[in-house]
This record gives structure tokens, C-alpha cells and sequence, in this order.
């Protein structure tokens, strides 16, 4: 018998494996991706600050932007994540236009999260990355855009991480430590709907008015969300609270209910907007 | 006959009173899992292709198990490894090993294969096609205790394939699946419970009895 369970490997398995590799090695990796949106907040900020501020130190200090980017930096690496990310003790900020090297140090107790920004403020060219021995890419930087990177705290605690700079660059570096705080487990209620593997309708209401609870105990509002969809889709404004509450109370059976509707072959990516119609979902209408 | 990992579908070992017990299985290579992650994550792409040389048997073993038939368990493997580096950032290792979190991947993609497919579906139909499975007696399906598997909740799939098919720990499991293992306790007795009483009503076996240190009588 020939089939593609007993051979040791195959033309897909080759072929697999090589689309594999590939997709690995052509991942943006976090570390050095550009977030121009999630800080952009965070570096008019530091821009429009330094614009500012500069003009009033610039008499009393010999290097105000040096002093713009260290009292941004909390700022800057407190917008480079998700909003609900914590700051744990004092990021560093700096200027200069050479290579850098970040000695990262000890974690502080709850960090589990080092991130780093370089935000470029003169000229262009190429930033190279090196942490934990490993070589990083390169990515590109002109005025005004900005590279970020983060690690785990366990991975990068103790090392360093070198930046090299080519070209005429000159930089704005913000660095420092973030907590991601903790996510409950699942609610008992929750437990309770998915431990079968099945989601009804009345269990998927069910659980996103929990959610909805859920969130309202903690200050926050979903505002109204039609319950007349297929899929329900929350959203809110502290995404922390959101994702807090969701963890308790409807990621699993949101998964379950999605699963168990899946989209047809023809989806044109509106699948699931659609009102729910409970005579042509039998199984589930319950 | 020594316990050999790629044994077939039929590694749940029912007894008399269709209960189920774990088959321990060899996981030395295992634990090679934390260096080669670590550099995968790192942008290093043979590293990853390491993991798959390691896992890739076990876990299209595992699909075949749980696919239906007219699905492709070529396209879920696929699909797993894919999903494991889709989803890098909540991989969970155990013991230094990724493979339950990539078994627990190919439960619920084997659920959804049309849903997951559309995702890759571009990179599927770049590799060549797999070689046709001859017919459905070569899939690893046959067995009360597989059918009556297939059977169940998603969850109860995930920690009968960790507990019962693969042999890991309540430890292990906890870590795998991210809860208390407490929670695996409870979970895995309503989940054996479920698993017995399927196959009761399925009749009884005609899968060969297994010895629970995967011998085959």
C-alpha cells in the first residue's frame, strides 16, 4: 500500500515543509515592525513635545531633545503595545545618530514584556537589529517613522540588544519594561456552555449577555450591539475591560457558535452579519 | 512488538468495560522543541522545519483520526503547522515540546477543515497534490473506540487525544490547554464518561486490544 501516511516523506511533504521555511523566514517579525498606528499618538507626542519644548530649554540645555526623549519615553513605550499594557519602572529615552547598544538588565518584578522604539528623526537609513545573540533584520527608517521591537522578558532579560545604524540617521530611542495584566479563566457559566462542545443560540445570547455584565460591573459599555446577527461582535473603548470579560465569559463560546457555523465557500466576507434565522439552523436554534 | 508512535488510529486501548486507558508513548525527541522554536521565532525558517520533521507523522496521524473521510488530512497538516505559526504568539510548549499544542491545533481544524482551509487556501493549492488514499479501510478511522472519539464535544476530543491517545499528564495537559489541572481532573472524567458511553452504544469493539504500554496482542 502507497498512501501519504506510510511514506517517510513525499513530494508534498517536501513541498510542505519548504512553504513552511518559507513563510517563517518571510514573517515580518514583531520585534522590528513598523506599528505606525498603534504609536503614532505616541510620537506626535514626542514630536509636537519636542517642538515645544525645545524652544523653552533649548537657553538652559545643551541637548533638549535628549531631554524631550527621556521624558517622553514612558509615553512612547507605554503606546507601543495594546492599550491595556502597563509600564513597570522607569523607560530610558535618548538621541543620538551611531550605533546603540541597550543593556537590558534584570526584569523587574511583574514585567513581562521589553520594547524598544526608534523613531528617526533626521535623515535615512537602514537599522539593523541584534538581541539575545541571535541576528535580527534590517529595517528601513526615514524622519518621522519609527521602528519598535519587543521581547519576551524571559528571552531577553540579562542580554543586549545591539542597533546598527547606516546611513545619515539620526535617532530618537525609547526603551523599557510593560505587564500585560493577568486574564481571568473561564466563568463556571461559560465552563458550563461549551463543556458539551456545543453552542446554542439561547447559550450564545446567553453568554454575550454575561459579557455585557460583565463589562457594565466594570464601568464600561458595549453600547448597543445588534443581537440580531448571526455573529454578535463586540467592541469597546478599554480593551483591557473588553478583553478581561470576554476571557470570563465569551471567547469559548464565541469560538464554539463561529466553528459551528462556518462560512460558505461563496463568503464575500460578509458572512455573518446576516440575521440570524433559526428555521435554517435546526441544529443549533435551541 | 515494541510501542511505536505511528501505531495507527487504533492507540485507545478499550477494555471490557469500555473504559479507556493511556498508551505511553516514547517522547524523547520531544523536548528538541524549545531551541528550534526559539530560533523559528526568531525568523529562522529551517528551524521551524525542523518541528515539522519531528511532528509532522503525529500529527497527520491524529488528523486522520478525526477528519471525515471525504476531507483531505494532507490539507489539515497543512493547515495545523500553519496555524502554529499563524498563532506563535499563544503556542504553549510542554516540557520543551510543542506537539500538544499542535495536536490540540489538529483537533480543532480536523472540526472545521472547510473553515481553516479558506485561510490557506492560496499556499494549499501551491503543493502538490497528495498522494490518494486507496480506499477508506487505509484511513485511521476503523475502531469503535475512533468512531465513538469522533463523537464527541471538541473539548473532549482535545483532552481524551491528549490523555488517552498520547499519554500525557494532567501536569501536561494543564500546561497544554492552559488550565487548572484541577480543571483537566474534572474535565477528563466527564470526557471518559462520554467516551464509554459512546461506545457502548456503538456495540462492541472489533479493534485489536492493545496493552496499555502500546503492544498489540
Amino acid at each position: 500500500m502507497s498512501t501519504s501516511t506510510n511514506r517517510d516523506t513525499d513530494d508534498r511533504d517536501r513541498a510542505l515543509r519548504a512553504l513552511l521555511v518559507d513563510t517563517v523566514e518571510h514573517t515580518p517579525r514583531r520585534r522590528r515592525r513598523w506599528r505606525a498606528a498603534t504609536i503614532a499618538g505616541a510620537v506626535v507626542c514626542v514630536l509636537g513635545g519636542a517642538a515645544a519644548g525645545g524652544a523653552i530649554t533649548a537657553a538652559a540645555s545643551p541637548d533638549p531633545a535628549a531631554l524631550e526623549a527621556q521624558s517622553q519615553a514612558a509615553t512612547v513605550v507605554g503606546g507601543s503595545g495594546a492599550t491595556y499594557l502597563r509600564v513597570v519602572g522607569s523607560p530610558v529615552g535618548r538621541v543620538g545618530s551611531s550605533d546603540e547598544t541597550i543593556s537590558v538588565g534584570r526584569a523587574p518584578a511583574r514585567a513581562d514584556t521589553f520594547t524598544w522604539v526608534a523613531t528617526c528623526r533626521t535623515g535615512s537609513g537602514e537599522i539593523t537589529e541584534r538581541g539575545s545573540g541571535v541576528d535580527g533584520g534590517k529595517a528601513s527608517c526615514a524622519a518621522g517613522s519609527h521602528v519598535t521591537g519587543s521581547y519576551a522578558a524571559s528571552e531577553i532579560a540579562g542580554h543586549r540588544i545591539r542597533l546598527s545604524v547606516d546611513g545619515d540617521l539620526g535617532w530618537t530611542l525609547s526603551y523599557g519594561w510593560l505587564r500585560t495584566p493577568p486574564m481571568p479563566a473561564a466563568s463556571a457559566a461559560q465552563d458550563q456552555a461549551t463543556e458539551d462542545g456545543v453552542v446554542t443560540r439561547s447559550e450564545y445570547l446567553a453568554a454575550f449577555d454575561r459579557l455585557q455584565g460583565c463589562m457594565t460591573a466594570r464601568g464600561e459599555s458595549l453600547g448597543r450591539i445588534p443581537r440580531s446577527s448571526l455573529f454578535v461582535a463586540p467592541t469597546a473603548h478599554d480593551a483591557y475591560v473588553l478583553d478581561w470579560c470576554s476571557a470570563s465569559e465569551w471567547s469559548a463560546v464565541d469560538t464554539l457558535w463561529q466553528n459551528e457555523h462556518p462560512a460558505p465557500s461563496s463568503d464575500d466576507d460578509s458572512w455573518g452579519w446576516q440575521p440570524y434565522d433559526p428555521a435554517a439552523d435546526p441544529e443549533y436554534a435551541g | 512488538m515494541q510501542p511505536h508512535p505511528a501505531a495507527g488510529c487504533s492507540g485507545l486501548a478499550v477494555d471490557r468495560c469500555g473504559g479507556v486507558e493511556p498508551i505511553r508513548v516514547s517522547r524523547t525527541l520531544q523536548g528538541m522543541d524549545s531551541g528550534d522554536w526559539a530560533m523559528a521565532l526568531e525568523g529562522d525558517g529551517e528551524a521551524f522545519g525542523r518541528v515539522f520533521d519531528r511532528h509532522r507523522h503525529r500529527v497527520q496521524r491524529h488528523c486522520m483520526r478525526l477528519v471525515p473521510v471525504d476531507t483531505d488530512a494532507a490539507d489539515s497538516v497543512a493547515i495545523v503547522f500553519l496555524e502554529a505559526w499563524r498563532n506563535r504568539a499563544r503556542v504553549r510548549l510542554v516540557d520543551g515540546s510543542l506537539l500538544p499544542w499542535l495536536l490540540v491545533t489538529a483537533t480543532n481544524v480536523a472540526r472545521n477543515q472547510t473553515r481553516a482551509a479558506r485561510r490557506y487556501r492560496a499556499a494549499l493549492d501551491r503543493l502538490p497534490p497528495p498522494e490518494p488514499v486507496p480506499d477508506h479501510a487505509d484511513r485511521d478511522d476503523d475502531g469503535d473506540a475512533v468512531r465513538a472519539l469522533r463523537q464527541l464535544g471538541h473539548r473532549d476530543q482535545e483532552i481524551i487525544t491528549l490523555s488517552v491517545l498520547e499519554g500525557y499528564s494532567e501536569r501536561e495537559i494543564a500546561a497544554a490547554l492552559g488550565i487548572a489541572p484541577g480543571t483537566v481532573k474534572s474535565r477528563l472524567s466527564r470526557a471518559r464518561t462520554r467516551l464509554a458511553a459512546a461506545l457502548t452504544a456503538s456495540g462492541p469493539t472489533t479493534q485489536p486490544a492493545v496493552e496499555p504500554n502500546g503492544a498489540r496482542s
